[in-house]
């Protein structure tokens, strides 16, 4: 799924690329009307419809119907249209003069984040450090009508987590913000704000914990196989015994000599081995180890060095039989070493199965080139974050057809030595001529810009496009925070568009959502009425 | 990285840029020259800030010759059509150091009213280019408010006439500037506090309406006799009521430079006749920051915005007038603000800031509202002189080649 | 008990312990009327705050064997009890501190993981916070280790008076203190990945276990292994006793077992979800107890919905500021709770300068700010006593609980009202009349300094009588002695 929403990079602006579209939305229809009619929710028939009726609606995929209706019943979109006809006894909401648009999505966030950066646990997930509760926040973006954003699990340069998508719906109590996507994108940042030698060390140390993942999943193949020799022989040997005391009593005296020789010592010796392993991998945590803090120095050997030790074990184990003469057979049939838990290597390798993509955040050119350097290697689905200097390596992105999401465009950083230095505001633009897939979010760092995405996407786009889209330069902003969005999240089949059966996450703008007058009257997240604009609330409408 | 260094490959990246995006230009200016005798414009902003219908603009000398509804134009005028497009007067940063080479703090003395800020000013500088592009024709430059008194500000075109340092001048007397704040508070010389800075500029005042002839003094007499524009930077609201009451007072014409949380202030400000001057705004800031110019507009006081380049970038004017009308201020307002307000401000509203006849004919042609961020810069006239041009766009990556 | 008192006064005035020696004296007579307590004790004539129940306006409580017998207006009299006269008198129970590390000696490992850790190896029984709690009217502390850790140690309840922790403990290991909420890191990311973590380590921890065991079992029997690693688990299940689990495990092991309690800390609204997820994933939600940070009443509803008993931060009142107006709100905590009908506890705080320091002073600005009385008074009597789960033994007085009765000299939240006596267990354990350094500070009675101390050290410390407190115990003190005390103590000379 999201490698058919990456890898689709030219824009189709065309007549074509709409009737494509088109006709995959009638596709989707379809399916939906199927859906709808073989499991009908019965709490959804008895629910009363809201209806936006006679608004401009601008559907988010560069469609515009100048004067149309929307039905939106069980939270998602049940009709749209010129024609679309209010169900008996629906909620009416007057929508002529006034704009409809697509909730707005912010592909790059870090609204409702709590507390600083993380110190960087891969196993940490971005979900854990949203605040359900930042109202203020949250009404604030809705206002600006922004009702999905995607935060990453932000942190210092390495391996930071587990990314989520979250929906700006009212919960319970006071809260607000569901959890769509829980493990959306692994986050990864370069430390592009650190000096070039601390730049390499990072990248040298992620490259390296891929690089283990696959070392960890090749000794946790192995061990599975010789698990399964091994209750095999078991099995075996079993009913090898079972048919043995059928018969005579000569093989219970074998058994008996070996009994003297502690047979299961060899298997307990490994046991310990393993528990070793298991609380090394605690102490990758910082301060998590309790085994070093009992007896410190009892963990030494980095990660990607446990699977090549077991294998080591296990065929020295097979090699030499350093049991006695006694029983070939029995001291051959030892039972194979687990290799210690590497919950790390876990969610890396989910990556690498192309489960979620790896966000990488690269500011500098070396960044970037580093960044799809790592893809290469271990094939994985990669998007650049930030990306402050992906016009000098434009083509480079081009060819590799790895996307990337800017941040801020209007950032200011002048006279800095950082990694802003070579920012420029036409970096959009510079990407588009070359062929880049580009996205536009808040960036990833400033909680409070998540609002703005509106005016930062104008920005981007006023000079991002100067070719026409759907006839108009002036929506192209728009479609990269709606349906380009949603697709570019893998949620297409969701949010950002208006059309029949996506989930009704609705804005109504007093006016043309691009005119900085206009303000957003009402926000529908989930077919539930989120916000409402306080000179409403009062006399109602 | 070594990929990064190749400047060759750096500029062809460029130029296929630049092909690729000024060949899909969208209003074109057909049969336009780089001084034509009129403009055509498919809506304009007029002198009272709103958005008027389609004129003709037009020029000589570079300045202004006329506005017509619709008129014969001689056969033989070079005309610039503009007819899906909105001309606007060039946009003014009048909080800015543009162009300003190095530092303009002088630190030796608190007071200093000598100090000009045009002597800093270099007329190539790249800043000016930037500026252009985004649609900005004139900026005050302003020394660094760090001192009681910083000394006099300049106001200069940024573009035109650039190569000749006089040309692009219009103004090397400009208000002078007055710091209010702790930035003026330092632990080595006096003042070290708010009283004490206070206490030091009502003597400072004082003195110098004695007969003393020092050009130090000639400013300060002039301001203290009205005959001078004030600039006053502040850092809070305090400040802002304490520089109304002091040389507020006396100065010609006044205007505040402060950005955040006056609110309360704002019945006080609009009894002064002082001018706000309120920005940059930046994605950041709290809605009580943001809603300060829609405020203080709303209670009758002029505000000027400020887009303060080169410290923000380019686009940070129309993002500080399009944030402050999101949060409440009036659109026509809004564009007045970073028009004719900022020209008031500057003290050079007889030249610049609007598109009326006999004023000097520095235009930005925009793709829609320069309100509206997705509106793009089509073109600049600056003196009747087209000194930009989207469709013939030369290059230049704003930030990269720094 | 009369040895501990003796221990406690020498530690605290180890540099004034000559000027202290008629002081000690006074005391040691005192403590030495409880050494022994009678059998059979009547505090009669006061009024009664049973907590639970109406008040009684003037009534008898009879105390036997270190419980109490009987409770009424017309209590009979045994003749062999020794009778106190408390009339004019507050009787109530004694208060509970819900959530302390005040008593310690250090406060938290240097940890994420710490569930074999005891509180016990933290109780520094010289502290002078002890002696404090007594006069404040505080009988049980829980005494909690490992407020900045992820999994902190074990915890347990005691009361302020012995010599070693053990004399002082009232319940062994009654929770392992857990937070939701970041504290000596910033990242909430971090601090439930290693919750994750720590419990999925556990789970492997008795997979390999039961393994382990399965194998010895086969080998006591001179057997060899028949099945593969994933039957032994199965089967070596149920060989595991309890005694098989390792110290790193132990707790972990009665924690998700049920058989402990679990104090977890949630300091934002979002946590609770947390805190309740974590809870029921791993079993201990029926015994969690939710100490809450000043900024989760936002989740009023989620708490409340959770039905688990809360402990409150010790600031009560929060403010917030509308981004927009810049108006400032300021929300009285406890009401919140209060007015949902969550029951909760109240913390003191920990600065001993502020007033806050008094459970009842808390309680007092409770009903201020429109609590009822009765709640407030719960708040800091049977409700924390719930939350430790000792409310069948403590918290108020009723027939069969422990004899912990504090005796004010008026109502308890009246804050001119002073602590008379303390009976923990039914022993005496604090009789104001005999406070000799509360007296001291009063100026009631001045202590003897020699000459040369007099002379070597600070030279206005006997005048000052903050200073035996302040300069001579400050490795022992939290912070300086509250400035109110003296500013009354002076007023009442006057």
């Amino acid at each position: 799924m999201h490698l058919l929403a990456m890898k689709t990079r030219h824009f189709t602006f065309s007549m074509a690329g709409g009737l494509l579209r088109r006709r995959y939305v009638r596709l989707f229809a379809i399916a939906f009307f199927v859906a709808l009619h073989v499991a009908p929710a019965h709490g959804q028939l008895l629910e009363r419809a809201t209806v936006i009726t006679d608004a401009r609606i601008m559907t988010g995929s560069g469609l515009v119907i100048e004067k149309g209706s929307i039905i939106i019943k069980g939270g998602k979109i049940e009709a749209v249209g010129a024609t679309a006809k209010a169900p008996f006894l629906s909620k009416k909401v007057a929508g002529a003069g006034k704009t409809v648009t697509p909730g707005l999505i912010d592909v790059w966030s870090t609204l409702g984040r709590t507390g600083g950066a993380s110190d960087g646990k891969a196993t940490s997930r971005a979900q854990d450090g949203f605040d359900r509760y930042a109202r203020n926040d949250f009404r604030e973006a809705l206002r600006h009508g922004v009702t999905t954003i995607y935060i990453g699990a932000d942190g210092g340069a390495g391996i930071n987590g587990t990314a989520a998508i979250i929906q700006l719906a009212p919960g319970a109590g006071k809260s607000a913000g569901i959890v769509r996507e829980k493990d959306a994108a692994l986050c990864v940042n370069f430390g592009s704000d650190r000096s070039p030698i601390a730049r390499i060390k990072t990248f040298a140390a992620i490259r390296k914990q891929f690089q283990s993942a696959i070392d960890y999943r090749e000794s946790l193949e192995d061990y599975d196989e010789d698990l399964k020799e091994y209750v095999k022989k078991l099995e075996e040997l079993r009913n090898k015994e079972d048919g043995d005391k059928k018969g005579d009593e000569s093989p219970k005296d074998e058994k008996s000599t070996d009994d003297k020789t502690p047979a299961p010592d060899p298997g307990d010796d490994e046991k310990e081995d393993g528990d070793k392993e298991e609380e090394k991998e605690d102490g990758d945590g910082k301060h998590t180890s309790l085994r070093s803090f009992f007896a410190p120095g009892s963990e030494k050997t980095p990660l990607a060095e446990d699977g090549s030790d077991d294998d080591k074990q296990g065929d020295s184990g097979k090699d030499g039989d350093n049991n006695g003469d006694e029983k070939k057979d029995e001291d051959e049939l030892k039972k194979p070493a687990k290799p210690a838990f590497d919950a790390v290597s876990h969610v890396i390798l989910k990556s690498i199965d192309h489960e979620f993509p790896v966000r990488i955040e690269a500011h500098r050119s070396d960044g970037i080139l580093n960044a799809l350097a790592l893809a290469d290697e271990f094939n994985l689905d990669i998007v650049i974050e930030g990306a402050t200097e992906a016009y000098l390596v434009a083509d480079a992105l081009a060819t590799s057809e790895v996307p990337v999401v800017l941040g801020q465009v209007g950032r200011t950083a002048v006279f800095e030595d950082t990694e802003f230095r070579r920012h420029t505001t036409r970096n959009a633009e510079l990407l588009t001529s070359a062929g880049v897939r580009w996205m536009i979010g808040s960036g990833g760092h400033d909680p409070t810009a998540a609002r703005f995405i509106a005016f930062n996407s104008q920005l981007a786009t006023s000079n991002g496009y100067k070719k026409s889209f759907n006839g108009s330069t002036q929506y192209a902003w728009l479609y990269k925070l709606t349906g380009d969005a949603s697709r570019f999240l893998s949620m297409s089949r969701r949010i950002g568009r208006i059309e029949q059966g996506m989930e009704a996450d609705l804005v109504i703008w007093s006016g043309d959502p691009g005119d900085p007058s206009s303000i957003v009257e009402r926000v529908f997240v989930g077919g539930k009425l989120a916000y409402l604009a306080p000179q409403l609330s009062e006399g109602g409408s | 990285m070594q990929f990064v260094r190749s400047t060759p490959m750096v500029c062809s990246l460029i130029a296929a840029a630049t092909t690729v995006v000024a060949s899909g230009a969208h209003a074109r200016a057909q049969n336009s020259q780089r001084a034509p005798t009129a403009i055509v414009a498919g809506r304009y902003v007029a002198p009272d800030g709103t958005i008027g219908p389609k004129r003709i603009i037009t020029l000589s000398n570079g300045k202004i010759a006329a506005i017509l509804p619709d008129a014969k134009i001689a056969d033989d005028a070079k005309i610039a059509y503009y007819n899906d497009a909105v001309v606007c007067p060039g946009l003014i940063d009048v909080r800015s150091s543009m162009g300003a080479y190095g530092n303009t703090v002088e630190s030796a003395f608190s007071v200093d009213p000598g100090v000009s800020v045009i002597d800093s000013f270099v007329p190539d500088h790249r800043d000016f280019r930037l500026a252009v592009e985004s649609g900005i024709t004139a900026a005050l430059i302003a020394p660094a408010p760090a001192n009681l008194v910083a000394g006099s500000c300049a106001v200069v075109k940024t573009g035109g006439k650039t190569s000749a340092r006089a040309g692009s001048v219009l103004r090397d007397d400009g208000p002078l500037v007055f710091g209010f704040g702790p930035a003026t508070w330092k632990y080595d010389r006096e003042p070290t506090s708010r009283i004490g800075a206070m206490a030091m500029l009502r003597s400072t005042l004082a003195d110098s309406r004695g007969s003393s002839q020092h050009p130090q003094h000639a400013k300060l007499q002039a301001i203290a006799s009205g005959k001078l524009d004030a600039m006053l930077f502040c850092n809070d609201a305090m400040d802002v009521g304490a520089a109304l009451r002091s040389v507020g007072k006396l100065a010609a014409n006044v205007s505040i430079v402060h950005t955040s949380d006056v609110h309360d202030l704002a019945e006080e400000v609009a009894g002064s006749k002082a001018m706000m001057i309120v920005g940059p705004y930046s994605f950041s800031m709290t809605q009580r920051t943001l809603s300060t110019a829609g405020v203080l507009s709303g209670a009758g006081v002029d505000v000027a915005l400020a887009g303060r380049m080169p410290i923000e970038g380019g686009h940070a004017l129309r993002q500080t007038a399009s944030l402050a009308v999101r949060y409440g201020m009036d659109p026509a307002k809004a564009r007045l603000a970073i028009t004719l307000n900022a020209a008031k401000a500057a003290g050079v509203s007889n030249r610049i800031g609007a598109i009326r006849p006999g004023m000097d004919a520095d235009l930005v042609i925009f793709s829609g509202d320069p309100l509206r961020l997705d509106s793009r810069v089509l073109a600049v006239y600056i003196d009747g002189i087209r000194v930009y041009s989207a469709d013939e766009q030369q290059t230049a990556l704003a930030g990269g080649q720094r | 008990m009369k040895s501990n008192r003796d221990r406690t006064e020498i530690v605290v005035n180890r540099r004034f312990s000559i000027q202290f020696m008629t002081a000690l004296a006074a005391l040691l007579i005192a403590t030495a009327t409880f050494a022994s307590p009678p059998a059979k004790i009547a505090l009669k004539g006061g009024r009664i705050i049973p907590i639970v129940g109406e008040d009684i306006p003037v009534g008898t409580i009879l105390i036997e064997h270190g419980k109490i017998k009987a409770v009424g207006k017309d209590v009979e009299i045994p003749y062999d009890a020794m009778v106190v006269d408390v009339t004019g008198k507050v009787v109530m129970p004694g208060m509970i501190d819900a959530h302390s590390a005040r008593g310690l000696d250090i406060r938290n490992e240097n940890l994420d993981v710490t569930p074999f850790l005891d509180v016990y190896d933290a109780i520094d029984p010289s502290k002078l916070y002890f002696e404090d709690a007594l006069r404040d009217g505080i009988t049980t502390i829980h005494a909690i280790v490992g407020h900045n850790c992820v999994i902190g140690g074990l915890s347990r309840a005691i009361h302020p008076i012995g010599i070693t922790p053990d004399e002082m403990t009232q319940q062994p290991s009654v929770s392992l203190k857990l937070s939701v909420a970041p504290q000596n890191r910033s990242d909430r990311m971090a601090q439930l990945a290693t919750f994750r973590e720590t419990f999925r380590e556990l789970a492997e921890y008795l997979d390999d276990l039961a393994e382990t065991k399965y194998e010895e079992s086969l080998e006591k029997k001179d057997e060899k292994i028949k099945v593969g690693p994933d039957e032994a688990k199965k089967l070596g299940k149920d060989l595991i006793k309890p005694e098989d689990y390792d110290d790193k495990h132990r707790n972990l092991v009665k924690l998700t077992g049920g058989q402990l309690g679990a104090f977890v800390y949630a300091g934002r609204a979002a946590d609770i979800a947390a805190a309740e997820s974590l809870a029921k994933q791993h079993g201990f939600f029926d015994q969690t107890t939710l100490v809450l940070g000043p900024r989760c009443y936002k989740a009023i509803e989620e708490i409340k919905a959770t039905g688990r008993p809360v402990v409150l931060d010790s600031q009560l009142l929060y403010r917030e500021e509308n981004p927009i107006t810049g108006k400032i709100t300021e929300t009285f905590i406890p009401k919140v709770y209060a007015d949902a009908g969550v029951a909760f506890s109240l913390l003191p705080s920990g600065d001993t300068s502020l007033a806050e320091r008094y459970l009842n002073y808390q309680a007092a600005r409770c009903v201020r700010n429109g609590i009822a009385r009765k709640t407030a008074l719960e708040a800091i009597t049977i409700n924390p006593a719930r939350a430790i789960g000792i409310g069948d033994r403590f918290g108020s007085i009723e027939v069969g609980k422990t004899a912990n009765v504090v005796v004010m000299s008026g109502d308890p939240l009246d804050f001119s009202s002073w602590v008379d006596l303390v009976y923990i267990n039914g022993i005496r354990a604090y009789e104001r009349e005999s406070d000799v350094r509360l007296k001291q500070l009063l100026g009631e009675e001045k202590p003897e300094i020699p000459e040369q101390v007099k002379g070597e050290k600070n030279e206005g410390a006997p005048v000052d009588p903050k200073a035996g407190h302040s300069k001579g115990d400050a490795d022992k003190l939290e912070a300086p002695a509250p400035n109110e005390m003296t500013k009354d103590a002076e007023k009442k000379k006057e």
